[in-house]
Formats: structure tokens, C-alpha cells, sequence
């Protein structure tokens, strides 16, 4: 009993660091529901559903990061499989520049993209100079760029955990499927792929919540001629201090988020019910 | 054999190419940014319009600069110390006894990182705001403890579960006191982890933007500094700023690669 | 249907700088259970996987039917083959399980159901069909294995360990049944065991391999009477190999066993020198009955383990090296440990080692 009481000691501070965060999290979800008198209100919540440029980046921003977290597992699928199939030099070379590009300043690498895809950038250098067109093309500031610099920052969080997964399925089964007749491809579709499924819902979850609630990619890559639910957020928040209405655009970012991971496990669990 | 083996996958083979295109996509920025921080000119261009150090000189001559990087340093430095003492104390209760609620607590303890960053950000910005406190670096550690401390908790508890209690038991067996015990068998095996959590804690922290852009107006992180300078002009003093932290980046990793290796980090 | 056969003409396995399989020919007649046997890392797997197209070869070829495999894919070689873990579908259920070779065949779906029924039935599995791997025993999954190996009408079947994941009593009775489906399929069978009591009792022949190459190609019972090598003689079945010397005496051979000063004419003449006497446990016995015309004398009983039908015994012979002596329960001359007592045994079933080879 004794023993009991010191391990909840060890634990008090972690909780109430938690705890606090929590509260904090709670006073957003309470600024939502009040008006300005402080009585029960869904008046933020009639604004902001009710207004057809918030609702129109709402929904822009779940497309964008829906199609961002596609284009990523079809990128990062084949770096998984090589980091988990390929010899050891090439895997661990693969793995290390992943990791440098995944654990690089974020900002610096969006930077970065700023650098290629701007007026004067490197892509626009290339095109013009090749005569191929005749002033520079829009990459950014715009729906393209902020996919771009999305796909790139969220890569490594679909390829890590499909490739943890990946790391732990015997090479055993797919040689079973070629000894049946299967070709490299099938036995790719039909056994590897079904049984990296957790690695690659997880991915998914990841990959999109980051991308959904996105606020430095659009602000740099969008300057603010392509906005996401992000940047209403702390436009509302930070500079007109209209925080009922930036905590009603962050409890529907939460909704969907939270939404989005459960939606995926329960479609996960429904996939392996035979099985257990 | 698997060696082999693994080498006539041609599937592999091509999955390998396509690796190699896609990360040059993906460090493509990191390589630019780099080499135009080389410019001569005052023009952030690639390829650079001739080659020079001046940019990096330049940094020591931006005071906002320099202060926010001492500022994201000490900020990083301080909160992984935090959450990795708060990590290992929460670590140690939730595996080594066993009480009801207990996975209920892990999730609790874990849930920040449920959460989207600017929802963190924009909590502890109400919460500041009605609490009233106005001290930056305060409320700013705060903020990076809760969003460092999971990473501390996920990586030290998974390591305390695949160590065996039976070590500590043995331990205090031959005559050691618990906490003896704990400093003379457990803590020892437990270093690579605590390598790999104050890995994670100082990059996270001293990484973070989204979060901490809700409590910096006026840009006293690093990373927010970049950001408002960025916006604000496009001198190459950006670019020389960002290669040496994409060389910091790259040291780190390679660091960590060699002391637990690569697959822990990741 | 009696498969087909298999002809390893000469390969060589290598893994980066290490050569696992050196020259290696074997020739696997059509219908033969074949075992390799051998200790772990001797290349007997790996001398299988070539043949599943899983290891590559940098010399040699491999003909399966008479048709060279050596460029053929694994999928393109119509094989079935078991591992030690099976290596089940572990998200397809038996039934998929075992209608994955006729799938990736192109044989049409009503087909694939009615023979993955009617293979699941040839091995007791019609009512696991809808089961997943993980809910099976081991005995049950390795039936799946077999059937979703043999379903396909494979040319050849691989086993590799197949029974090492299963207990003592099951591992028995699949032993049984495995012989039973192979002689009724009449499949040509490659089975690596490092275990030479299973490999003895299922193969009609077993090849023996150590470091890369094989020792001896033989059927069970020459394999076990005759062992061609020192080494096979203490990898199959126990070995009392005793330090002997040949000597020549007025045109005549005599075998004088080290130690004992026992002297034994040889029927014809042999090379004077070094050798060594193999004698299995059974062979020695209790008594003098086989004095006349055979080896006899006092040994001293260290002691005695049951281990079933027979009592084990260690005597030390007045050499001082240890015989090892098996004596069938039923028996009526049972020593206690500390006693002297008469051993002997026939000069015919002395084996001559002369540098680790059998001599005829």
C-alpha cells in the first residue's frame, strides 16, 4: 500500500501538467459555446458554419490534405519497402537522409520550397531560361505550392510507420506466395501490402491530421492568397482577438481530427475482424 | 541469407529508385537553401550569382537573430529537462506497480499528442490570456513541456517494459536498497533510451512554430524569427541561418545514428 | 502421377565472400522421399532453396523433369513447398490459404473452391476452412501447408523442417501421415531435417551433408550399417569408435584393438596402420555368446538409463575408453553399476575407419 502511494507520488506532477493542459483545452471548447454575456450560445458556431468563405476553407482543407495524405502513401510506400527490403547499405542510406529531412527545421525547409518554387525561383530560372516559357509560372502563393511543401513535410510520417511494420513481416510469406506461383507484384499486392495495413492506417492518421491542421506551410507557401483552417485560426486568435470565433474553427478542426482517427481504427478493426 | 535474398528482389529494385528520386524531391529545399546561402549578391538565388561567406558573418550582426536562437536554445535545453525527469517519474509508477486505471492514465498522460499544434497553441493562448500571465519564456515552457513530455514518456516507459523486473528483484536480493537498486541495475540499461528521449524533447522543442507562434507576437523562438523574416525580406542572411541548422540537423541525426542507431529515432 | 525428378548437377552457393554449397550433386529419382540431413548451417537449406529458385547458384545447374530450372523464376517452377513455420497467410483464411496456388494460376474460382475442398478433405481440414492461421494448433496449420502446397499438382515438394515446431507426440504421428500422403501422391519429396531419427524413419533415402558438400547418398538402413565417413557414423545413430592398429604378420591382417591386447585375424588382407572400429550400442552385448570368432572381455559398469525399450549402459573397457551398450529390456543379464562383467561382439560387425573413411 505504501509502495502504491509513492508511485502515484511520482506520478502527481505529470498529471497535473496534463491535467492543466487539458483545462486549457476545455476553456477553448467553452469559448465556442458562450456568447459575450457568458450564457450558452451556438452563435459562433451559426457564424462560422453560416459563412461561406470559412466553410469554403474548411472543406478546401480537408480535400488538400485528404489528396496530400493519398499522394504520400503512394510516394512513401516504395521508400518503406525499400528501407525494409532493400541490402543494408542502401536501406540505411535511405533511412538516414529520411530522417535528416524529417527532423530539419520546419520552417527551414518550407523556406526552402520558397527558394524553388518562387518568381525568381529555381524551377521558374529553368523554364525561362530554357525559353520554354516566357515569364515565370505561378507555383506558389497558391493551392499548388501549399500541396507541394505538404507532401514534403508529411512524407516521413507515412514512411516510418509503414516501415515499422514492414520491419516486422517475414520475408517468409511473400516467398511462400512466389512458391505458389505468385509474381513479385502479386505477391506484393496480395500478401505484403494486406499485412502492412496497421502500418499504413497509422500513416494515414498522421499524415492527414498534420496536413488538416496545417498552419506555417500555407502561411509561407499560401501567403495568404491560399488560406487553411489553420490560418484562420490564429488570424482570428492573434491579430483580431476574436477568440470565441478561432475557438470554434479549432473545436471543428479537433472534431474532424479526432474524427478522422477514429473513423480509420474502427475501419481497421472491421478489416481484421475475421481474424481475431 | 536474407542479405542475399533480399538483393534479387527486383521489385526492391525499383522501389529503390523510386526512393532515390522522391527523398532528392523531398531534401531538394535543404540542398538549395543551403548553397544560396553562398550568394554574393544580396539576391537569395539559385544557382548563386557567385560565392561568398558574408551572409553568415551577416548573422552575428542580426540581433533579433542571435537573441532568439539563445532564446530556442535555453527553451529546448530547459523543457527536455523538465519532461524528461517528469517522463521518468511517470514512466517508473506506470510500469513497475500495477493499479486500476492505469492504461486509462497512459492515455490521459499521452493525449497531447492527439492534438493538432494550433489547438495546443491557441489553448495556452486563452489560458495565458485569462490567467494573465505575460512572461513569454514562462509561458512558452510550459508549453513545450506538455509538448515534449509524451515523446519523454512513450520512449522511457517502452524501455523500462522490455527491461526485466527480475534484474531490480536480483539486485535487492544481494543486499541493495530499492532505490540502489534502481541506480546501480535499471538506470544503467536505461541510457540509450534516455539518449533517444532527449533526442526527441530538444528537436521537438526546438523545432516547434505552430504552437509557439500563438505565444510569440513579436517572435522570441527561432524558428517564429525565421518565419517573420522570411515574410519580411529575402536577403540570403535567411538562407546562411538555415544551412547551419540543417547542418545541425544532419549532425544530430548522424550523432544518434551511431549512438543507438537510426531505426530508434525514427 | 510420380513427379518428377531431380538432377543437382555440381552447384555452388555463395553468400557474399562464403561459399555454402560446394559442388554439390544429388540426384533425386522420380517419386523418392529424399531427406537432407545434417547439422544447422551444413547448406542442407540452402541446397533447398536453390531448388525453389530462392538461392541463386553461381555454378551448376539444376534440372527439374529433365528441364533446366537454373533461369526460371521460383513462381514459373511449379513447386510446393512447406516451411518450418509454415508461413501461413495470416489475413486469408484456410480456405483462400489453399486456393492461393490455383488463384495465381488463373484456374476459375468454382474450380478453386471445389479443390481446396477436396484437398482440405484428403488431409481432415473441412471444417477449419472458414478458420483463420492463428486459430489453428500446429498440427492443423501444418495440414494447410501441405494442402496449399500439393493442391497446385506441384512437380516437386520442399519441405523445409516442417515437423521442428511440433511436439514429440504430434511430430510422430504427422510423420506418419506425411509418408502416407507422399507414397499415395507419389510426389518426389526433398525433406531437410537436422533430425536423423525422423530422417531414418520417412526417407527412402537420406543424404548427408556437412560443411557445403554431401557425405553419403544411401538408403536408411546401409546409411545406418554402413556409414561411409567417421562423421556420418556419429551423426546417424550412436558410435563406439575404438582406436585400432593393423598389423601384417606372415601374409596375414590382424586388427589389434589399442589398450585391450586383443588381437582379431581379419578375413582378408589389409594396409598395416592406424584406423578405428565403429560398433553401435546394439551390437555389443553381455555374456560371451559371441566369443568364438569375436571380441571379448571384462568391463567395468559406470552405469545404466532407461530410455524405453532398451537400457543404455557405459562400461569402461580395461583401456580405460568408454563403450556405450544397448540392451533390450527384456533381457535377462542386467549388471549393476560397479560390477565387472564379460562383454562381446562379432567380428562382422566391426566397421574399419582409416582417416575418417570407411574401408571395405
Amino acid at each position: 500500500m505504501k509502495a502504491r502511494l509513492g508511485f502515484l507520488l511520482l506520478l502527481l506532477p505529470a498529471l497535473g501538467l496534463i491535467a492543466g493542459f487539458l483545462t486549457a483545452l476545455t476553456s477553448v471548447l467553452v469559448l465556442s459555446v458562450v456568447d459575450s454575456s457568458g450564457a450558452l450560445s451556438l452563435e459562433s458556431y451559426r457564424l462560422f458554419l453560416g459563412d461561406d468563405r470559412y466553410m469554403g476553407i474548411l472543406l478546401r482543407s480537408v480535400w488538400i490534405a485528404a489528396y496530400v495524405t493519398v499522394i504520400c502513401l503512394v510516394l512513401g510506400y516504395p521508400i518503406a519497402i525499400a528501407m525494409s527490403r532493400a541490402s543494408r547499405t542502401t536501406a540505411s542510406l535511405i533511412t538516414l537522409a529520411l530522417a535528416i529531412q524529417f527532423f530539419s527545421i520546419y520552417v527551414v525547409k518550407m523556406y526552402g520550397w520558397m527558394l524553388i518554387l518562387g518568381n525568381n525561383g529555381v524551377v521558374n530560372r529553368v523554364l525561362v531560361a530554357s525559353g520554354l516559357v516566357n515569364a515565370p509560372v505561378k507555383l506558389m502563393y497558391n493551392e499548388l505550392g501549399v500541396a507541394i511543401g505538404l507532401t514534403a513535410a508529411a512524407l516521413p510520417l507515412m514512411v516510418f510507420p509503414i516501415n515499422a511494420v514492414l520491419q516486422t513481416i517475414s520475408l517468409r510469406y511473400e516467398e511462400a506466395a512466389l512458391s505458389l506461383g505468385a509474381g513479385r507484384l502479386r505477391a506484393l499486392l496480395l500478401i505484403t501490402m494486406p499485412l502492412s495495413l496497421p502500418g499504413i492506417l497509422s500513416g494515414v492518421i498522421l499524415t492527414f491530421v498534420f496536413c488538416f491542421a496545417a498552419y506555417l506551410t500555407p502561411g509561407l507557401l499560401g501567403g495568404g492568397f491560399f488560406k487553411m483552417i489553420g490560418n484562420v485560426i490564429y488570424e482570428q486568435a492573434v491579430a483580431r482577438f476574436n477568440y470565441p470565433l478561432a475557438a470554434t474553427a479549432a473545436v471543428i478542426t479537433l472534431i474532424i481530427s479526432l474524427g478522422a482517427i477514429i473513423g480509420v481504427n474502427k475501419a481497421s478493426q472491421a478489416l481484421a475482424g475475421g481474424r481475431r | 541469407m536474407s542479405a542475399t535474398d533480399k538483393n534479387r528482389d527486383p521489385l526492391a529494385k525499383v522501389a529503390v529508385v523510386i526512393s532515390f528520386v522522391v527523398l532528392l524531391f523531398a531534401t531538394f529545399p535543404l540542398i538549395v537553401t543551403a548553397i544560396t546561402a553562398f550568394n554574393a549578391t544580396s539576391e537569395t538565388v539559385f544557382p548563386p550569382n557567385g560565392w561568398s561567406l558574408r551572409w553568415f558573418e551577416n548573422i552575428l550582426r542580426q540581433p533579433d537573430l542571435m537573441r532568439a536562437a539563445v532564446f530556442s536554445l535555453m527553451l529546448a535545453l530547459l523543457s527536455s529537462a523538465i519532461s524528461i525527469s517528469l517522463g521518468m517519474m511517470s514512466a517508473i509508477a506506470l510500469t513497475r506497480s500495477k493499479f486500476p486505471g492505469r492504461d486509462l492514465i497512459d492515455a490521459f498522460l499521452l493525449s497531447p499528442l492527439l492534438v493538432p499544434q494550433v489547438i495546443l497553441g491557441l489553448s495556452f493562448l486563452v489560458f495565458f490570456v485569462r490567467v494573465g500571465s505575460s512572461q513569454p519564456f514562462l509561458n512558452l515552457l510550459t508549453l513545450h513541456v506538455v509538448l515534449t513530455f509524451p515523446y519523454a514518456l512513450r520512449v522511457i516507459r517502452s524501455s523500462l517494459m522490455r527491461m526485466n523486473p527480475k534484474l531490480e528483484e536480483a539486485a535487492v536480493g544481494l543486499g541493495a536498497s530499492g532505490i540502489k537498486s534502481f541506480f546501480l541495475v535499471t538506470f544503467p540499461q536505461m541510457r540509450p533510451s534516455l539518449f533517444v528521449a532527449v533526442f526527441f524533447c530538444f528537436v521537438v522543442s526546438f523545432d516547434n512554430f505552430t504552437a509557439s507562434a500563438f505565444l510569440t507576437v513579436s517572435g522570441a523562438t527561432l524558428p517564429v524569427q525565421i518565419y517573420f523574416s522570411i515574410e519580411s525580406s529575402l536577403d540570403p542572411t535567411i538562407s546562411a541561418i538555415s544551412a547551419l541548422l540543417i547542418l545541425g540537423s544532419a549532425i544530430f541525426v548522424i550523432v544518434a545514428d551511431r549512438v543507438v542507431g537510426v531505426e530508434k529515432i525514427i | 502421377m510420380s513427379g518428377a525428378g531431380i538432377e543437382i548437377d555440381n552447384i555452388t552457393v555463395r553468400y557474399g565472400d562464403a561459399v555454402t554449397v560446394k559442388a554439390l550433386t544429388l540426384d533425386v529419382k522420380p517419386g523418392e522421399f529424399l531427406s537432407l540431413l545434417g547439422p544447422s548451417g551444413c547448406g542442407k537449406t540452402t541446397t533447398l532453396r536453390s531448388v525453389a529458385g530462392f538461392s541463386d547458384i553461381s555454378g551448376g545447374d539444376i534440372r527439374i523433369g529433365g528441364t533446366s530450372v537454373r533461369n526460371v523464376p521460383a513462381n514459373k517452377r511449379n513447386i510446393g513447398m512447406v516451411y518450418q513455420d509454415y508461413a501461413l497467410f495470416p489475413h486469408m483464411n484456410v480456405e483462400k490459404n489453399i486456393g492461393f496456388g490455383l488463384r495465381m494460376r488463373g484456374v476459375s474460382s468454382d474450380e478453386i473452391k471445389q479443390r481446396a475442398r477436396a484437398a482440405a478433405e484428403q488431409l481432415g481440414l473441412q471444417k477449419f476452412l472458414d478458420r483463420y492461421p492463428q486459430q489453428l494448433s500446429g498440427g492443423q496449420q501444418q495440414r494447410v501447408a501441405l494442402a496449399r502446397a500439393l493442391v497446385v499438382r506441384p512437380d516437386v515438394l520442399l519441405l523445409d523442417e516442417p515437423m521442428a515446431a511440433l511436439d514429440k507426440q504430434l511430430r510422430a504421428n504427422m510423420q506418419f501421415e506425411l509418408k502416407e500422403l507422399q507414397r499415395s501422391v507419389g510426389i518426389t519429396t526433398v525433406f531437410v531435417t537436422h533430425d536423423q531419427e525422423e530422417a531414418l524413419s520417412l526417407s527412402d533415402r537420406i543424404a548427408v551433408m556437412s560443411e557445403g558438400k554431401i557425405l553419403q547418398v544411401d538408403k536408411p538402413d546401409t546409411l545406418y550399417h554402413f556409414p561411409a565417413t567417421r562423421f556420418v557414423a556419429e551423426f546417424v545413430g550412436t558410435a563406439n569408435l575404438l582406436k585400432a592398429k593393423i598389423v601384417n604378420t606372415s601374409g596375414r591382417s590382424c586388427l589389434e584393438l589399442e589398450g585391450l591386447g586383443i588381437s582379431v585375424p581379419l578375413q582378408r588382407e589389409r594396409a598395416a596402420g592406424e584406423v578405428e572400429v565403429l560398433l553401435r550400442p546394439e551390437q555389443i552385448s553381455f555374456g560371451n555368446d559371441h566369443a568364438a570368432g569375436g571380441v571379448s572381455f571384462d568391463a567395468r559398469i559406470l552405469g545404466a538409463v532407461f530410455v524405453g525399450a532398451a537400457i543404455r549402459y557405459q562400461v569402461a573397457a580395461p583401456s580405460g575408453q568408454i563403450l556405450r551398450i544397448d540392451v533390450l529390456g527384456a533381457q535377462s543379464v542386467h549388471p549393476n553399476a560397479g560390477e565387472v562383467a564379460t562383454i562381446s561382439w562379432r567380428t562382422q560387425d566391426m566397421r574399419i575407419y582409416r582417416d575418417g573413411k570407411l574401408e571395405e
